[in-house]
């Protein structure tokens, strides 16, 4: 791999995800916190009309528009604003793979269920942002609460996404935006790091795979009949084994969970989820040896 | 006895109960508004008030004293309910004075409370009160009770499909007169339409034909637990059901916020019901729907209720005191020449809704780490910090002052036949019905 010197961060990429937007706006204003020897980053408000009323989205869900669908349709006057908006990112920051895409972005992001820090990467082998994660956890302001999940990302330059939580919609905690902006600035000393040719001994890291999701119990007309179940709320990333309680009528009677193996849920009561007919995501535990790494 | 004080800014008659002893006829007003008012006459006074009033001789079933905002005194006499004639003298200085010395009181007697709504989704996107209104639509005997109507109603559907806080403008700010009374135009923003609509259905606000009691769900993002939400201290029955939740929910806080105050207290839904209770629960994120927090809010509704009920049944509650936060002022974030808040509420304030808030205790954080301490004479108790909904209202929290409430002895008037009835001479314009014997408790 070579040096990571065109690195960008995106706050707001969901206008009512208040600590990255804070942050995306504090470094639009003061750029120098996010200088480093080696490189500087990018700041940007990933989606501004959005921010402006505190809504996760006008039209679309901004971070579902990164597909290659979206991004290489025909040009059409009655295309939602985010389309309009992905291919801009797209276009300055991308595209992925080719040879003017940024190196590296960051994905700043709050989510209602208590996820604590989180990184979102796309896959085990992608070697960077797994170090990354392991140098946050255990380096110089060892943060063993930060935790890895794999899943799907949008379809950008290579990067990682930052989920913190739990924070409502449109509000600012003081705590997890200090939170994000330390985990941000470790970050970026790793990239130092790395683009001076530090080298990286492999490891051993756990981490979480996203496997599939589970909606809410529903009506015929598509409410949702049942609750997160109290013994569920705030367990992200603790085991859930066949038999737990997961959902809870409104009439108190109890819904199990069926599965034949235990897995470890996240987002659980995500407040945007509601719609996208997610109650929680299912991962799967695993222990990754990651190899060594340095630059070319 | 009890002397009230009597600042009389602007009253409209709940009930009048009339009650005919060995010695005396009494009288008794209750007054629902911002300053309530609770006189009980005896035959002296009634004297008085029949000078004041500039009629002859009572022969009427019940009577009604209304003064607005002028101090102006009507008089309305009713058969059976049905406005029979009004007449007005203005209260001079001496008037009121007289009108002072007349306040007494022991034991004041309420109308039993018999319409009761449960309002849910005033504000789309808080859950707890939605989710509970449409279960309870479904399914509602949790919520029956012998005696009482109890009637759960979404207020504001369009909100709650789109699961946001409101379409145009704050359902919870336009039940004040003006948007009551205004005009429906094409461009009408859609909660006042709503809110006229809302106000004949279970109002109108300030009538006799108003609801009871309304309770209004809420959630907030701030940690206040479940609050109740008093708009009147001197609303006898609402303080005493808010000592029985209270005690009921015990060891449970359930912290009563008062938001009577000259300017912030602001025209909500339930401010049409004759007794407006609020109750607010959080943390809860907007959109969210979490399993312990509706749970809280149904133990209160199911608490409430059934003060309402055991109060029917004729129970006399005795005098009672609360300790309750009142309103005293809110407080904005730091803002820069643009208006772009420049601080957010400090870790150390985060999430100590009700706590003593303490001169030079910091309040604000700021993007370089500056903190901002509190600058102010005596401790207070801050709330809701940190609500999501408030940054545009450009409220970072609220300070309030502890302050003890009592209540009187709270007992339903039940009409009892061995009760002989006061009787208002009508004037001549009068309607030719003849005046009702029975006491009736309101006109």
């Amino acid at each position: 791999m070579t040096s990571e010197h065109r690195v960008a961060v995106s706050g707001g990429t969901h206008g009512n995800e208040m600590s990255g937007i804070y942050l995306a706006k504090h470094w639009l204003r003061n750029p120098m916190e996010l200088r480093r020897g080696s490189f500087a980053v990018t700041p940007f408000l990933g989606n501004p009309r959005a921010i402006e009323k505190c809504v996760r989205y006008v039209g679309r869900d901004l971070n579902r528009t990164f597909t290659t669908e979206f991004l290489s349709s025909a040009e059409a006057e009655d295309k939602p604003y985010e389309v309009v908006r992905a291919r801009e990112i797209n276009q300055t920051y991308g595209p992925k793979g080719s040879a003017q895409a940024f190196d590296f972005m960051f994905d700043l992001h709050n989510t209602t269920a208590n996820m604590g820090a989180c990184l979102i990467v796309d896959s085990e082998e992608s070697l960077l942002p797994m170090h990354m994660c392991h140098y946050i956890q255990v380096g110089p302001a060892p943060d063993l609460s930060t935790r890895p999940a794999l899943g799907q990302g949008p379809l950008r330059s290579a990067g990682e996404a930052l989920e913190l939580g739990p924070q409502p919609q449109q509000v600012v905690r003081a705590d997890l935006f200090t939170q994000m902006r330390d985990l941000m600035a470790c970050a970026l000393d790793f990239i130092e790091l790395f683009n001076k040719g530090t080298v990286f001994p492999a490891f051993e890291i756990e981490a979480y795979k996203i496997t599939g999701r589970m909606d809410y119990p529903r009506y015929p007309d598509g409410e949702i009949s049942a609750m997160v179940h109290p013994k569920l709320q705030d367990k992200d990333f603790l085991p859930m084994n066949p038999g737990d309680p997961i959902f809870q009528t409104f009439s108190g009677e109890e819904i199990l969970y069926e599965g034949d193996t235990t897995i470890y849920p996240a987002f659980i009561n995500e407040a945007a989820y509601y719609e996208k007919k997610v109650a929680f995501a299912k991962m799967e535990k695993h222990m990754f040896s990651i190899p060594g790494l340095q630059r070319e | 006895m009890l002397v009230h004080n009597t600042v009389i800014t602007d009253y409209i008659v709940v009930s009048i109960l009339t009650q005919k002893n060995e010695n005396s006829l009494n009288v008794s007003f209750s007054f629902m508004t911002t300053n309530s008012l609770e006189l009980v006459l005896g035959n002296q006074e009634l004297n008085i008030l029949r000078k004041l009033t500039c009629f002859k001789g009572i022969k009427e079933a019940s009577m009604a004293l209304v003064l607005n905002s002028c101090l102006e005194m009507h008089c309305i006499f009713s058969i059976k309910a049905l406005l029979l004639r009004q007449t007005s003298c203005k209260l001079n200085e001496q008037s009121l004075k007289q009108l002072n010395r007349m306040t007494s009181c022991y034991v004041v007697h309420e109308a039993p409370v018999r319409r009761v709504a449960i309002f849910g989704g005033t504000h789309g996107n808080e859950l707890s009160g939605v989710f509970l209104v449409k279960h309870w639509q479904e399914n509602g005997a949790e919520i029956q009770r012998t005696g009482l109507e109890v009637r759960p109603f979404i207020t504001n559907p369009s909100a709650v499909k789109k699961c946001t806080r409101y379409i145009d403008c704050d359902l919870n700010r336009v039940f004040d007169p003006d948007n009551l009374g205004r005009q429906i135009t094409e461009d009408i923003p859609y909660e006042v339409r709503r809110a006229q609509e809302i106000n004949h259905i279970f109002g109108p606000k300030n009538s006799n034909d108003a609801y009871d009691l309304i309770f209004d769900l809420h959630n907030t993002t701030s940690n206040m637990g479940g609050t109740l939400i008093l708009e009147n201290s001197r609303n006898n029955f609402t303080i005493q059901m808010f000592h029985y939740i209270k005690n009921a929910l015990a060891p449970e806080c359930c912290p009563v916020f008062l938001t009577e105050h000259p300017n912030l207290k602001y025209a909500t839904t339930r401010s049409i019901a004759k007794h407006p209770v609020g109750v607010e629960v959080g943390p809860q994120p907007q959109g969210v729907l979490r399993a312990d927090i509706l749970d809280k809010m149904r133990k209160i509704i199911k608490h409430g209720l059934d003060f309402v009920h055991i109060f029917n049944e004729g129970k006399e509650f005795p005098p009672c005191t609360i300790e309750i936060y009142k309103i005293m002022e809110k407080v904005d974030y730091p803002r820069n020449k643009n208006g772009e808040i420049t601080a957010v509420i400090h870790p150390s304030l985060q999430d100590q809704d009700w706590q003593p808030l303490n001169n030079g205790e910091p309040i604000f954080l700021t993007i370089d780490g500056e903190t901002i301490n509190y600058e102010g004479d005596s401790t207070v108790y801050p709330t809701f910090v940190n609500e999501a909904a408030y940054y545009e209202k450009k409220q970072a929290f609220v300070k309030t002052v502890k302050v003890k409430l009592t209540a009187k002895v709270a007992k339903p008037f039940l009409p009892d036949p061995d009760t002989s009835s006061l009787i208002l001479k009508a004037p001549k314009t009068a309607v030719k019905n003849a005046a009702l014997n029975k006491a009736d408790s309101c006109p």
